[in-house]
């Protein structure tokens, strides 16, 4: 007697069909994350901020961050060759853009632990550094579960 | 009679490295996103224009807590004892911290001060 150990081989289009559901899944994850996505540059260090009722999402064009000892980075730059760096970015910055009429935006992401004597202590630099509208990061309140 | 020739195979496109490289754009994307949005309140400080009117507006912040012009004031009060010192909603209210208070005290109150529609918050060492 015969007997039938498999099936015999499929059809190459059989795998495209069974795909093809797959595909439409994963375009349209991978759609939704880079619509969903703002690359920004790596923090240089954890900074866990301060929540606040504020509505105004973040859009700013540079980023510094503050950690809880007031240590100050931007990008890789720590300290006060940050101000020195985020001044030469600044610069650069305004070459393309209007910077007299829409002056760039700082975002000041400083650690909740912060004192804030520390925080207004760093604010004439970035005047020196040239910036003249500096914003404070905050996470939504709804975030606040998630830090302790 | 014309001949066309044999009629060719038609290719079929293989699927599956193209599945590998959208995955790994997934992946990219899906690691480097963060979907909440975080919020900026607005903050001025010293020496970036606006000129000072009316009388003296300096809240400062400690530890303890929070005084208006050295009163201590409780900080839902804060807004309504302001008021009658500001003649426009964007007179300038001087913000200075004290020993003892963080970035989320200066957020409460910010807050505080934002929601009573002052938008012009000077923060000062």
């Amino acid at each position: 007697m015969r007997r039938r150990f498999s099936d015999p081989p499929r059809e190459r289009n059989d795998v495209a069909d069974y795909l093809l559901p797959l595909i439409d899944v994963v375009f349209f994850l991978l759609v939704f994350f880079m619509v969903a996505t703002r690359l920004m540059a790596p923090p240089p260090f954890k900074v866990d901020p301060a929540v606040s009722e504020a509505q105004d999402e973040l859009f700013g064009d540079f980023t510094l961050y503050v950690d809880a000892q007031g240590q100050f980075g931007y990008r890789d730059a720590m300290g006060p060759e940050a101000l020195a760096v985020l001044a030469g970015a600044r610069v650069e910055y305004c070459m393309d853009a209007d910077c007299e009429g829409d002056p760039p935006r700082l975002a000041v992401k400083a650690d909740h632990a912060l004192p804030a004597t520390q925080l207004a202590a760093l604010l004439p630099g970035l005047g020196q550094a040239g910036f003249r509208r500096v914003e404070l990061v905050a996470l939504p309140i709804s975030a606040q579960g998630g830090t302790p | 009679m014309m001949s066309f020739g044999e009629a060719r195979r038609r290719r079929r496109l293989n699927l599956i490295p193209m599945i590998d490289v959208v995955f790994i754009l997934l992946v990219f994307f899906m690691m480097s996103s963060r979907l909440t949005a975080e919020r900026t309140l607005p903050l001025s400080f010293g020496g970036t224009g606006g000129s000072y009117s009316g009388p003296p507006r300096l809240v400062e912040l400690t530890g303890a807590g929070v005084t208006l012009n050295g009163r201590p004031v409780p900080r839902d009060m804060l807004a309504a004892e302001l008021s009658p010192l500001m003649e426009k909603a964007d007179d300038a209210v001087i913000l200075r911290p004290r020993e003892g208070a963080d970035v989320q005290a200066l957020f409460a109150v910010m807050d505080t001060l934002t929601a009573a529609g002052m938008s012009r918050l000077i923060l000062m060492e």
